[in-house]
């Protein structure tokens, strides 16, 4: 059971407009610079679209890209 | 966030190598570096009779984590069972003390448990981990103080993980390390049974 | 067709953008450590500008201390020392500030805070001190201070002082000192050679007056004696007890003597006080003690802080800066916290200028960038914007052609993408101009120079854009190179065999343009009523150290009519608009910072000869124009954004190619629109998300169909990956398009 970092806080209310399906709470990945962090977000269960909210690109993920280069 | 690499499933690990089943005869354990004690309360809910120690002034009240140097114990000898070092050997200043303390306090037959930083190659100067050292150096001090090596294992991928836990999660934990230098430097993380002789 | 050679290149492969020995040589050369000259001429090294600063503040207690720390016979210093400091004061043409009347003071008021005997050091030897002067006497208080135990074979200590000229009082709270130092008094009435070589073997060492050096004529001088010199002065004197009595320490301790002793006594301090200080201080005028002490001016070499918003937004100095650029080098693990510091720099040069001693730290930025390149440590945001800038100003915006009608032009023009940035309309004024009333045909080349990549410390972008202009220069057969931007004149200059002509040399050559004979596009400036007369004029970093470019451009002024004044940091020293080092991008704050620093009276009118300090200085909000305005026409045009700064340049390319070339370049169209509100727009510069970023995603949305619906906002969510970065953007539906909500960005790819 691989850890998670993140978890949304969004259970309902995304709609795919490809699919006309709601988005699920899912496994997800992001990566950078060779580092992967296992995330749950909003995902399309058929197409497979991540939806990433504005507050976590602008907050953690961003910290993070910078600590990263940082280093 | 887990207060060492691997976290609980290293602690439990180490347990059951060291063929420590839980709590029977309410088994004598003392966790030397428990910080802030999550493994002490992992001890406790398996039943063991255990004892914390951290040079850092303790956040739980009560008795499970107290004040106290790994190097200069102030328990009688022979009065534990096993000892637990997780991550904090490394870091305590003296190793060949604090192992000194080991072989003191345990009984004879006693368990020590390891889990640590490495070094795959000698520890250059600018190294965060001054006490770290090779596998073998390790091994070496370790039967010099009267323990046998029972088992060991290569558990570096915990590290990896620990590391990007400290980045994600922003400020610096003193185990926060550089994913390339992990690399370069070949820094480790090893897990390690080791018995007192009789 | 051959291949160009750079004409200076310093690469740095390994880790180290310079070595140990580079650092501590750098170091040397700032001299903010040194001490002032008051306190080098000193004998004892009081440190005359703390002594100052406590007295200012009526501190006699601490004053008291300062004096005891170089010497513990205070009351002794201040009344009797010669002040060999008072020569040594930079005030001295106006009065030298009274150093020793201050001492007075402290003695007066101040009172010693006296040791514990158990805070001593203890040193378990035993030393002897042999004399009747006050070498001796000062002796035992060294060798004491030390922790020895001393045995003092002498008169009785008061009676060395009085002899002096000190009074009851003074010696009393002199010898103070010895009640918590383990020297013990014994009574000599005669010190000669018998009592001298009874006592070298009793004792590890000895310190002895010079005076009883007579009765070691013949005999071979034993290793533990330490003579004491004459001295010409009683400070002179204290400077030479504490010399030897650190000789016996050494001596006793084993331990090399000579280390670290190069600076014992007077010497000549290189610290670097500006004339300009000493001229504003205060002369001397009979006042209060704290008022002399408050007239000191605390000597300090600040020469590059002062003309630099970088220096002063740190809060250092060259020297600090090195070291801290040094040991972030030398990280292995964990975070390169100077990084940041690094890409603060607007690499200007200014601090080579301002310093007397031509202190460089443009020089080790530009070394550390381009190590931290090599070694992959750069992080990839920092710059990535304006390399991709470069790139687009390389690639999509690129323009080199001949003029129509000429095979061989003799003339190209080069308006540098700053310029075609921020004044498209203006470039092209100038072109046609140049077409008009130059002999031999003009081309242009529209294109990036290379700076961007130089100052990023990126050699290889530096060396495509460089190559990229070059060739085409040769292939329109290496005409004479017409440059509008100082920068690209001195990356020129540098890196390649094109030697170009200032566009102010140009005009000051050919004269300003006729009026109505002329062809319409051609104007004769009349100044409008509303212009501004008198300029201060900012001189580009590009021109620093070319006297050619600077006289040149106050040429051009004055012909078109206008006076210019220099501000307090001109020519050589002119200071950085913010967009030099990229700076602006880098550290946006600090680069606003920068701006200000520069146009501080916002009741006067600003001229410069660098587009991108034009519009720098634009935005900070002054009134602020550009050379080339006075002679085509007053820019009004609003600061552009990041977007419109795109798109300023590829217009300009497409509408000349149509107009003057007649050359149709299909340009991208979308058959949908996007509309921005203002207030989102400003959001947009802010994340660096250009309009085109929004029009790419627009257009991948509408093949892949990729989006999703915020039931409780009724907005759309959609993103698509550019590069390295993943774009994501909120909007609604419109018949036309869309219209924009928000828009952000992350680095990190995601996928399930």
């Amino acid at each position: 059971m691989e850890k998670v970092y993140y978890s949304t806080d969004i259970e309902e209310g995304l709609i795919c407009q490809k699919c006309r399906l709601p988005l699920k709470k899912s496994p997800a990945r992001f990566a950078y610079m060779g580092n992967a962090f296992p995330v749950e977000l909003p995902v399309c269960p058929q197409c497979k679209f991540v939806y990433v909210p504005e507050e976590l690109a602008l907050g953690r993920v961003l910290s993070v890209e910078k600590s990263l280069e940082d280093k | 966030m887990d207060t060492h690499p691997g976290g609980k499933d290293v602690t439990l690990k180490l347990l059951e190598l060291a063929g420590l089943e839980a709590g029977k005869a309410g088994k004598k354990i003392i966790d030397l570096g428990a910080g802030r004690g999550a493994s002490v309360f992992l001890l406790k809910e398996k039943g063991f009779d255990v004892k914390g120690i951290d040079l850092i002034n303790p956040v739980h009240p009560g008795d499970l984590v107290v004040k106290g140097d790994m190097r200069a114990l102030t328990y009688s000898s022979g009065s534990f069972d096993a000892a637990l070092a997780e991550c904090s050997l490394s870091v305590c200043g003296d190793l060949s003390a604090a192992l000194a303390e080991c072989a003191r306090v345990l009984k004879s037959g006693g368990k020590l448990l390891i889990s640590d930083v490495y070094y795959q190659e000698a520890v250059p100067e600018t190294s965060m981990f001054p006490n770290a050292v090779t596998i073998e150096d390790f091994k070496n001090q370790v039967q010099e103080h009267g323990f046998q090596v029972h088992f060991w294992e290569d558990i570096s991928e915990v590290l990896k993980v620990y590391y990007l836990e400290s980045v994600w999660q922003g400020g610096s934990s003193f185990c926060q390390m550089e994913a390339r230098s992990l690399n370069k430097l070949k820094l480790g993380y090893f897990m390690m049974i080791c018995e007192k002789g009789a | 067709m051959k291949p160009f050679e750079k004409k200076e290149k310093k690469f740095y492969h390994m880790k180290q953008a310079f070595d140990q020995k580079e650092l501590h040589e750098r170091e040397a050369i700032c001299t903010r450590l040194e001490p002032p000259q008051c306190q080098a001429g000193c004998p004892i090294h009081v440190d005359v500008r703390a002594l100052m600063k406590a007295v200012s503040k009526a501190e006699y207690d601490k004053g008291y201390g300062i004096i005891k720390s170089a010497f513990p016979f205070v009351n002794l210093i201040a009344g009797k020392c010669e002040a060999p400091c008072l020569d040594g004061c930079v005030l001295k043409e106006k009065g030298s500030i009274r150093i020793n009347t201050v001492e007075q003071a402290c003695a007066a008021y101040g009172k010693d805070k006296p040791r514990s005997k158990f805070l001593l050091p203890r040193k378990n030897k035993k030393a002897a001190v042999l004399g009747t002067d006050l070498f001796a006497l000062a002796c035992c208080a060294e060798l004491g201070e030390k922790g020895y135990e001393v045995d003092f074979f002498g008169p009785v200590p008061r009676d060395i002082l009085l002899a002096l000229g000190l009074s009851e009082a003074g010696a009393k709270a002199d010898l103070a000192v010895f009640a918590s130092l383990r020297v013990r008094f014994i009574e000599a009435t005669s010190i000669n050679g018998e009592l001298l070589n009874q006592k070298i073997t009793e004792y590890e060492a000895l310190c002895v007056s010079h005076d009883l050096r007579v009765f070691f004529q013949q005999i071979e001088l034993p290793q533990n004696v330490f003579w004491g010199r004459a001295m010409p002065t009683l400070i002179d004197t204290l400077c030479a007890a504490k010399s030897i009595a650190l000789d016996a320490d050494r001596f006793m301790q084993g331990v090399q003597t000579e280390q670290g002793r190069q600076r014992e006594g007077v010497f000549v301090s290189t610290l670097y006080v500006s004339p300009d200080e000493i001229r504003e201080a205060k002369a001397y005028e009979q006042k209060s003690v704290t008022e002399e002490a408050a007239r000191c001016i605390q000597c300090e070499c600040t020469e590059c802080i002062k003309g630099c918003a970088f220096l002063q937004h740190y809060k250092s100095d060259p020297r600090k800066t090195i070291r801290e650029i040094y040991n972030n080098a030398s990280i292995v693990m964990g975070d390169h916290h100077a990084n940041h510091m690094i890409n603060s720099c607007a690499e200007c040069g200014q601090c080579a200028y301002t310093c007397p001693n031509g202190f460089d730290l443009s020089e080790i930025c530009k070394r550390a960038r381009q190590a931290m390149v090599e070694t992959g440590k750069m992080p990839p945001s920092t710059h990535e914007f304006a390399l991709l800038d470069l790139s687009f100003s390389n690639r999509e915006a690129f323009l080199a052609l001949p003029q129509p009608g000429f095979d061989n032009c003799k003339y190209a023009f080069f308006p540098g993408c700053q310029a075609m940035a921020v004044a498209p309309a203006m470039i092209e004024l100038t072109y046609r101009d140049l077409c008009e009333r130059l002999e031999g045909g003009v081309a242009l080349i529209l294109g990036c120079c290379g700076a961007i990549a130089d100052w990023a410390g990126n050699d290889a972008f530096l060396d495509d854009a460089v190559t990229k202009i070059v060739t085409a220069w040769e292939e329109l057969k290496e005409p004479e190179m017409i440059v509008a931007c100082p920068s690209c004149m001195k990356v020129f200059l540098q890196y390649t065999e094109i030697t170009p002509t200032g566009i102010w040399d140009v005009l000051n050559e050919i004269g300003l343009p006729k009026n109505e004979e002329s062809p319409p596009h051609c104007v004769r400036r009349k100044r409008a009523k509303q212009e501004p007369g008198r300029f201060i004029l900012h001189d580009a970093c590009g021109a620093r150290g070319n006297e050619r470019i600077q006289e040149g451009v106050r040429q051009l002024i004055r012909a078109a009519g206008r006076e210019v004044e220099d501000a307090a940091y001109t020519r050589d020293e002119t200071p950085c608009c913010g967009y030099g080092g990229l700076t602006a991008y880098a550290n946006p704050e600090l680069a606003v910072k920068m701006a200000e620093f520069f146009v501080d009276d916002r009741s006067k009118s600003y001229i410069s000869y660098c587009m991108a300090c034009k519009d720098r200085f634009r935005r900070a909000g002054a009134d602020s124009m550009h050379i080339l305005e006075l002679v085509y026409g007053r820019d009004e045009t609003k600061s552009p954004g990041l977007s419109a700064r795109r798109n300023n340049r590829l217009q300009l390319k497409s509408r000349l190619l149509k107009t003057i070339w007649g050359e149709e370049v299909p340009m991208k169209e979308y058959d949908f629109i996007v509309h921005v509100d203002e207030a989102l727009m400003g959001q947009m510069e802010e994340r660096m998300i250009l309009m085109d970023d929004i029009y790419q995603v627009f257009e991948q949305m509408r093949e892949s169909g990729n989006a999703v619906l915020d039931v409780a906002t009724g907005c759309l969510s959609t993103s698509a990956r550019i590069g390295n970065v993943t774009f994501w953007v909120k909007y609604q539906e419109r018949a036309d398009g869309y219209c924009l909500k928000g828009a952000y960005s992350h680095r990190m790819t995601v996928e399930v």
